[in-house]
């Protein structure tokens, strides 16, 4: 089984379930069974269970340390609301403001919390639920005029496997670190997002796309004239693949990603003819 | 072939080899000290090492692995450079095993010298690869040329990453495609004075234009076009359509020149002719680079003589970046320094603010006047201001545009 169907299967059950406040483990194995069976999948396939399941679990962990620390949120302010009421009603302003910092301290932590949420924890990019969430408007549509860049790691898979989680991450990090210099650098406008696995989104705004076809491809150049050097002496070249989409107000998001994937592929088809 | 290599060969299905490349490290020095009679002996004495402890050495840890004996193939590859091929597709704990073997072993042997009652060690790098094809040895030879590069004892190169490499081949054709038809073309960016926020000249940059219409910066094609020695074409079809565009328009440029420009003899003729045939001379800042490398001073010397007599000006381009030859620089005949956007960037910090204060005092005593550079937005303006520095150039004020946008704003 292709491992594009997975991707299809979750980004379907991902995409309907994600304007639900609460997400439950059933819920969510429901909608998937619907969408494996749309597409006549059987769920018995035994490393495809296992790929589900680690994406479901990192899922749920999430949400989980949220709910916790936002019920631990509610304890406290349930006893500063009693507390509050107390000193009201004894005109006790040393512990009102004692109150008051409690409440500042609760404040920032939600705030603390809420960019958890939004970000991905390993290369500090905005993450998939902050384009759900914060970036599109409520039925999935594009809020501006903008540019969309699609970018893949090319052979992830490969160093995944070969050299490990821990070197497969860095080339994550590394190519997170290596668009966010040159975007600051070229004082582009926009948001960059891990959209999940090796898949990069930067929404680009205000911009010409001329000027950022010639930035992307230079950028690519540059990244092969580099490589990322590990303590033990390996050398990594770490080569991404991308696709441009131009895109106007209230376009359908996933119109402009799936076209963006087919650039994204093109380009790769491109590389490998280059050898 | 070898009658035993085609016998392993056929052991091994896949046909993986895994090869050393073990270089001895200062071997020029040591021809150099004890003759090359001597520098042949150390060779051959290594060799030997190689061919009866190391082998034996390999063989035992990788008995562990294989119940068959294992085929080593050892060569003295070229003159420093020894070839330890082992038919087998290595796990990398191994990989790493027998390196250590070799660093010990190689290290801890005595090596003696004829005539002299010397004995010394020597230290080698090593670089690794594996593969089933026959580039193998290229792919060994790139390990070895990047641990030599960062100063390791050992790296390693998978031949997985070898296809990028190839992107190459692109990339000349795109320069060729430049140079034939004339596609290099200057971006110029705005020097402003920051007396009285006009333009006070342009910075002209080099581009390239490539089959999909993409405008490429230095970054991707400078270290490239060098290596392919076809960087003096490049250049030399930039100082025309510079020259041109100042002629025709009448508009202050400055032109970068590194230290090989300025000793390439037909750059340099080209210039000074068409200077002083057009006499744009007063129109000319010529920016010399500080991080190149410049080997002779006088030479740089002699060439600022020779274009001030046609009254073009002289910068410094990116100062602060080498910290080595100042003495030298500011020896030299020049009007401008344009201080290195690393240090502009970081203008926030006490350290750099204070730094290129200092830069800044002594720049008025010696009357020579200063740009800044990556000034990307307003507090860095702010600082650049308030440092007394004469003129900024940088993203806050524009990017590059092609000279028929410089000539709208000019006229709008």
């Amino acid at each position: 089984m292709g491992n594009n169907n997975i991707k299809t299967i979750t980004d379907k059950t991902v995409n309907k379930l994600l304007g639900q406040e609460i997400i439950l483990p059933s819920t969510y194995f429901q909608t998937f069974n619907q969408y494996a069976n749309e597409l006549n999948i059987s769920l018995k396939d035994k490393s495809f269970t296992k790929e589900i399941n680690k994406t479901i679990q990192d899922d749920i962990i999430k949400v989980n340390k949220f709910m916790d620390e936002t019920l631990k949120g509610m304890e406290k302010l349930s006893q500063a609301t009693s507390d509050a009421q107390k000193a009201i009603i004894d005109k006790d302003e040393e512990e009102l403001s004692v109150i008051l910092s409690q409440v500042d301290e609760m404040k920032n932590e939600i705030t603390l919390l809420i960019g958890q949420l939004y970000q991905d924890s390993l290369t500090k990019l905005n993450n998939k639920k902050w384009i759900y969430d914060r970036y599109l408007n409520g039925s999935e549509n594009m809020q501006n005029n903008g540019i969309l860049v699609n970018i893949n790691i090319n052979d992830f898979k490969y160093i995944n496997d070969t050299y490990g989680e821990i070197v497969g991450d860095s080339a994550l990090i590394y190519i997170s670190r290596f668009l966010v210099k040159k975007l600051k650098e070229e004082q582009i406008e926009c948001e960059l997002v891990r959209f999940g696995g090796d898949d990069f989104i930067i929404f680009i705004t205000d911009d010409i796309l001329s000027d950022i076809k010639s930035l992307f491809s230079n950028i690519r150049s540059q990244l092969l004239n580099s490589s990322l050097k590990s303590k033990s002496g390996h050398i990594f070249k770490i080569i991404f693949s991308y696709g441009i989409i131009p895109y106007k107000t209230n376009e359908k998001f996933h119109s402009i990603l799936s076209q963006s994937n087919v650039k994204m592929q093109e380009d790769r088809y491109k590389l490998k003819l280059n050898k | 072939m070898l009658l035993l290599d085609k016998i392993f060969k056929s052991k091994n299905k896949d046909g993986y080899r895994t090869l050393f490349l073990v270089d001895i490290l200062y071997m020029k020095d040591l021809n150099a000290i004890y003759g090359y009679d001597n520098g042949n002996y150390i060779v051959s004495q290594l060799l030997k090492l190689l061919n009866t402890t190391i082998k034996q050495n390999i063989i035992n840890l990788l008995k562990y692995i294989n119940k068959h004996n294992c085929y080593i193939k050892i060569r003295n590859e070229y003159i420093d450079v020894f070839s330890i091929e082992i038919f087998e597709d290595l796990d990398e704990i191994y990989i790493k095993k027998i390196v250590d073997i070799f660093l010990s072993d190689i290290k801890t042997s005595i090596f003696y010298v004829k005539r002299l009652q010397v004995e010394l060690h020597i230290d080698i790098t090593i670089g690794c690869s594996k593969s089933n094809d026959n580039k193998l040895i290229i792919y060994a030879e790139k390990a070895l040329h990047n641990a030599k590069l960062n100063y390791l004892n050992y790296s390693f190169f998978d031949e997985k990453f070898f296809k990028y490499e190839m992107l190459d081949t692109s990339l000349i054709d795109t320069i060729k495609n430049n140079i034939d038809k004339k596609l290099v073309e200057p971006y110029f960016q705005i020097i402003l004075d920051n007396n009285t926020d006009k333009v006070y000249k342009y910075e002209s940059l080099m581009r390239l234009i490539d089959k999909n219409g993409v405008i490429m910066t230095p970054d991707t094609f400078l270290l490239k076009s060098k290596k392919y020695r076809l960087y003096p074409k490049l250049m030399s079809i930039m100082v025309e359509k510079v020259l041109d565009y100042v002629y025709k328009h009448k508009i202050s440029v400055s032109l970068n020149f590194e230290y090989h420009d300025i000793i390439d003899p037909i750059i340099q003729a080209k210039f000074i002719e068409t200077i002083k045939e057009k006499k744009i001379g007063k129109y000319i800042t010529i920016e010399i680079l500080e991080s190149e490398k410049i080997q002779d001073f006088n030479i740089v010397r002699e060439f600022i003589k020779g274009i001030r007599e046609f009254d073009v000006l002289v910068a410094i381009d990116d100062f602060g970046t080498g910290f080595s030859n100042y003495e030298h620089i500011l020896e030299l005949d020049i009007d401008y320094i344009k201080l290195d956007g690393s240090l502009i960037q970081k203008l926030n910090e006490t350290t750099y603010y204070n730094l290129v204060k200092s830069i800044v005092v002594f720049c008025k005593k010696e009357n020579i006047k200063i740009i800044a550079e990556f000034v990307s937005d307003l507090a860095i303006l702010r600082y650049v201001k308030s440092l007394g520095i004469d003129y900024s150039q940088g993203y806050y004020i524009n990017k590059p545009k092609i000279i028929e946008g410089i000539l709208e704003d000019i006229d709008g």
